[in-house]
């Protein structure tokens, strides 16, 4: 099966549209990458509703193009105005732009691309290589178990919420609650409706991603005048050094691969998280420490190893249990719900070509991203240096005509321009976004899968604790739920117990 | 200090948000008593964040060891911040900033904010009333004007803009050139 698939995979990838729209993800990825405060999130949610006529498959490989490219294009900015496209590429300002002050930004460049592309391709070739270890574990899951991963999934906004726990469960819990507007799943009624049939099918979540993720960003860098656009680098130094540098510290590339790739696969974290753990590791792991900092090849190298990786971790959770772990794979689990792909054990069985065609798709679009990266360096200040009050306008065209295009319903619209104004306020006042767009994805899934559970066990809750793995899961949840609450007494009672 | 001030300084945008966050939800729990079946999560849900909301409005009257769970954290990224700070630390390098994104504050130029969410609204109703495709213009034009950009930008941005509305129109078939009061003129 696992071979079939495979080819079936290679076969697709190579039919040459295909291939075509993973150069236009990547492309597009790149420019959104590289401007500061927009990023992978926001163009995949803008891009989402133009894929509606497009093959699930296309679709999604487009769709993955966009966040790897942004991966990549997200060092851009970082590395010639201190400041990172996107969170991912954060920990390469440390070095990258000390590299570009000192006149090498086409080093510093040329370095982010072949680390991320070395970085990235690592983790896709090993995941293809582990993905028969991954099937049988995700086909060991039914409908009990998936809602108890829905729940986890929920819970983990304990993880996502940055800052306030409780702002975090509010966030999630509001995405929730319009989710259940219009007819319930399994069952004819239907709910919130105000009586009038436009609501009948409900707030549309992809309506909900390019509201948080689009319109409010763009309301958010209206509020930020002048911190976007700043004075730049020349852009000076060698392309091949790069390629050397990266070339003469395999073991610095797999580490952070490695260490991308694993945290991507952790609900909640993503490449934000995981360039600082890879700098972290350089660092502490280097013979000469103390260039971190004002311009080391190795800080820029680890960052942009890993946060490429991040792409492949986070395609395991998004793939096999429909848990997005970050923005990103929120918008490309929309993508996967919006053309009929059921994350879960399909993509593992019958549907495990598609699976394949993902991986392979960014395999290949990672030797694309050596190519266009190597051209954009010499024309990548031009971009950035777009200013914020013309890319505001366009882009709230692109999500208002986005929002009307998903099902030619003006409640889509509206529910653009009301969520976006709200989703303003939730930024400003730290109410996390990832919490919010978790509520809206996972929980219809959850509530259909306890429905689904509850009529085969004659609407007895002990069917979630009848198998070994479900009480595995339902511990899961409460480590996850309450382990933050908890934490601050348990230190309390060690430091009490070691007096 | 007047009543004026103190309400004013209890009454920010946060507890303006939680107001509307305390008011869906409470509609959405009591609407839930009208659903004969699949009333379980929407009903629970709302409870629970009616809950929340009432914790964090009234955060201030709450004792110190509730209220140090409702601003607690359990994120990820703020370990992360931790540790490259603690690292940086060691090697004294001359790190400045951390980039990671800072600590949103709450005194950004919100009436930059405001006024685009003014033309927003514009755009929205007017495109419900005549068509998208004649409003995007308009709107690209209105924005680029107030926020004081040269000439030449502002034909750039509204031909590109026109043109994606254009694109929208015509690959996907959307009735963009017309709204409830304005048929349009048919050319597509």
């Amino acid at each position: 099966m696992v071979l079939e698939a495979l080819g079936e995979a290679v076969a697709l990838i190579l039919s040459g549209h295909t291939l075509y729209f993973l150069i236009l993800g990547l492309i597009i990825g790149i420019f959104v990458g590289s401007l500061p405060g927009i990023g992978a999130s926001l163009g995949m949610a803008i891009v989402l509703p133009l894929t509606v006529p497009m093959e699930g498959v296309d679709a999604i490989i487009l769709l993955t193009g966009i966040y790897s490219g942004a991966m990549y294009g997200g060092s851009i900015s970082a590395i010639l105005f201190n400041v990172p496209g996107t969170a991912g590429a954060a920990a390469t300002t440390f070095d990258g732009y000390e590299m570009a002050k000192k006149g090498n930004a086409v080093g510093a460049l040329s370095t982010s691309a072949v680390s991320s592309v070395f970085g990235g391709s690592m983790a896709f070739l090993l995941l293809i290589l582990i993905s028969p270890i991954i099937i049988p574990i995700v086909l060991m899951f039914g409908t009990p178990e998936y809602f108890l991963m829905a729940i986890f999934g929920l819970a983990t906004i304990t993880i996502v919420a940055r800052g306030a726990m409780v702002k975090g469960f509010i966030a999630g819990l509001f995405g929730f609650l319009l989710s259940t507007v219009g007819i319930a799943p399994l069952s004819p009624e239907t709910r919130y409706t105000f009586g009038t049939t436009v609501l009948f099918d409900g707030l549309s979540f992809i309506a909900g991603l390019i509201a948080v993720f689009a319109v409010a960003e763009m309301l958010r860098l209206t509020t930020q005048e002048g911190k976007i656009k700043e004075e730049g680098i020349t852009i000076s130094g060698n392309i091949l050094q790069g390629f050397n540098t990266v070339v003469k510290r395999p073991i610095l590339v797999a580490k952070s691969g490695l260490i991308g790739m694993v945290v991507g696969a952790i609900p909640g974290a993503g490449g934000s998280i995981s360039n600082f753990v890879a700098y972290i590791e350089a660092l502490r792991s280097s013979k000469n420490p103390e260039a971190f900092g004002t311009g080391a090849a190795e800080g820029v190298i680890a960052p942009e190893a890993s946060n490429n990786a991040t792409v492949g971790g986070a395609l395991v959770p998004t793939l096999s249990f429909g848990i997005p772990g970050s923005g990103s794979t929120a918008v490309l689990l929309g993508g996967l719900i919006l053309h009929g792909i059921r994350p879960g054990p399909n993509l593992f069985s019958a549907e495990l070509f598609i699976t394949y065609s993902i991986l392979i798709a960014l395999l290949v679009g990672n030797l694309v991203i050596l190519v266009l990266g190597i051209l954009f360096i010499t024309r990548a200040g031009y971009i950035t240096k777009i200013d914020v009050h013309v890319i505001i306008p366009i882009i709230i065209v692109l999500s208002m005509l986005g929002a009307y295009a998903i099902r030619s319903n003006w409640v889509d619209v509206a529910t653009v321009f009301l969520i976006s104004i709200l989703g303003l306020y939730m930024k400003l006042h730290n109410y996390s976004i990832i919490a919010f767009v978790l509520g809206m994805i996972l929980g219809p899934i959850a509530e259909e899968n306890l429905a689904r559970s509850l009529d085969i066990s004659g609407d007895s809750l002990f069917i979630f604790v009848a198998e070994p793995l479900r009480i595995l899961l339902v511990l899961l949840i409460l480590v996850t739920v309450f382990g933050p609450i908890l934490k601050p007494y348990i230190s309390r009672v060690r430091t009490r117990l070691e007096l | 200090m007047s009543i004026k001030h103190t309400v004013q300084e209890w009454i920010g945008s946060e507890q303006i948000l939680l107001l509307i966050f305390l008011t869906i939800s409470t509609y959405m729990f009591i609407e839930s008593y009208t659903f004969t079946g699949s009333y379980i999560f929407p009903r629970y849900s709302a409870l629970v964040m009616m809950l929340f909301a009432i914790m964090m409005l009234g955060n201030h009257l709450l004792p110190e060891s509730i209220r140090r769970i409702t601003t607690s954290s359990g994120g990820l990224e703020s370990y992360a911040t931790e540790s490259v700070d603690k690292s940086t630390e060691q090697v004294e390098s001359p790190i400045e900033d951390d980039p990671v994104e800072e600590e949103q504050s709450v005194e950004p130029n919100m009436k930059n904010a405001w006024i685009t969410i003014g033309l927003m609204s514009g755009y929205v109703v007017f495109s419900y009333l005549f068509g998208m495709m004649w409003m995007t213009p308009l709107f690209v034009v209105a924005y680029t004007y107030q926020f004081d950009q040269p000439i030449k930008v502002i034909v750039v941005a509204t031909v590109i803009a026109t043109m994606f509305a254009y694109l929208f129109t015509t690959t996907l078939v959307l009735p963009l050139d017309e709204g409830i009061l304005w048929e349009g003129p048919r050319w597509f």
